[in-house]
């Protein structure tokens, strides 16, 4: 947990920053964000199967695709920070370690599901073929576009969601703090 | 406060021991290297710590281990 680097030094400062803190501080406030950066990948998977389709608009659309993923990288980014996910294993401490690699077998086991779905889904579609029914090909991107995106998000996304109200600072608070005591405690381990 | 999982209990006195020795949560985190909060959560009983983490705490306390922490609940004072 104790920064060594003045590179780690700097990530740690940036991450736990009382401004920030106190911005992402709350539960109802970080899963509005996740919520949106979800309704903006279906948003992208949309406009995607859209270009597909439209072809004469392919370029407005790529446009308002790059512009879309320069907000989700933004909005990643500052769910990474609201959960630590920024933050490099080692400047974790036991519990926030226990509660990221909690979020990692839950993304694992979720993307597993997905992808074995949309395996099987496939599968049926292209070899069996039932009812004559083709995979439609336009969807391939949008798909593969929706799975990256959950992939590389969804351990912030269950923190943020999961994760209770943060505390606040129990020197912000004044009341837990024992002023008018003494301040030196006992000899360090 | 007592943490519960899986039917294992642990009680402790963290939060009584702090405020004897007026020590702030942001001093015993800085002692013992973790951050604010955990202290909280161990306080409030939602998170148990590593064998590790509570040997260092009763090391910090400058008492045995199951002073701070036990499987059964403390006794109230007065009790």
């Amino acid at each position: 947990m104790e920064p060594q680097s003045p590179s780690d030094r700097a990530k740690l400062r940036n991450t736990e920053s009382p401004r920030l803190r106190r911005a992402w501080g709350t539960r109802t406030r970080r899963r509005l964000y996740t919520l949106l950066y979800l309704a903006l990948v279906l948003v992208g998977a949309v406009m995607l199967i859209w270009s597909d389709l439209v072809r004469a608009v392919a370029v407005p659309v790529l446009a308002g695709f790059v512009a879309g993923f320069v907000v989700l990288g933004l909005l990643v980014t500052q769910l990474n920070r609201a959960t630590r996910m920024s933050l490099p294993h080692r400047l974790l401490d036991e519990r926030q370690r226990a509660e990221r690699d909690a979020a990692h077998r839950f993304s694992q086991q979720t993307m597993g599901v997905l992808l074995l779905t949309v395996l099987v889904a496939v599968a049926v579609l292209t070899i069996n073929e039932p009812l004559d029914v083709e995979f439609p090909s336009a969807l391939a991107l949008p798909l593969l576009w929706v799975l990256a995106m959950v992939h590389i998000s969804l351990p912030a996304c269950y923190l943020a969601w999961t994760q209770p109200d943060e505390p606040a600072d129990e020197e912000d608070e004044g009341g837990d703090d024992f002023p008018g005591q003494n301040r030196s405690g006992p000899a360090q381990p | 406060m007592p943490t519960e999982g899986k039917g294992e209990t642990v009680h402790n006195r963290i939060a009584m021991l702090r405020a004897e020795r007026g020590v702030s949560r942001r001093q015993l985190a800085g002692a013992l290297g973790v951050h604010y909060q955990t202290v909280g959560y161990l306080e409030r009983g939602e998170y148990s710590p590593s064998l590790h983490l509570a040997l260092r705490i009763a090391g910090f306390f400058e008492v045995p281990v199951e002073v701070v922490f036990s499987t059964e609940p403390f006794p109230r004072i007065g009790q």
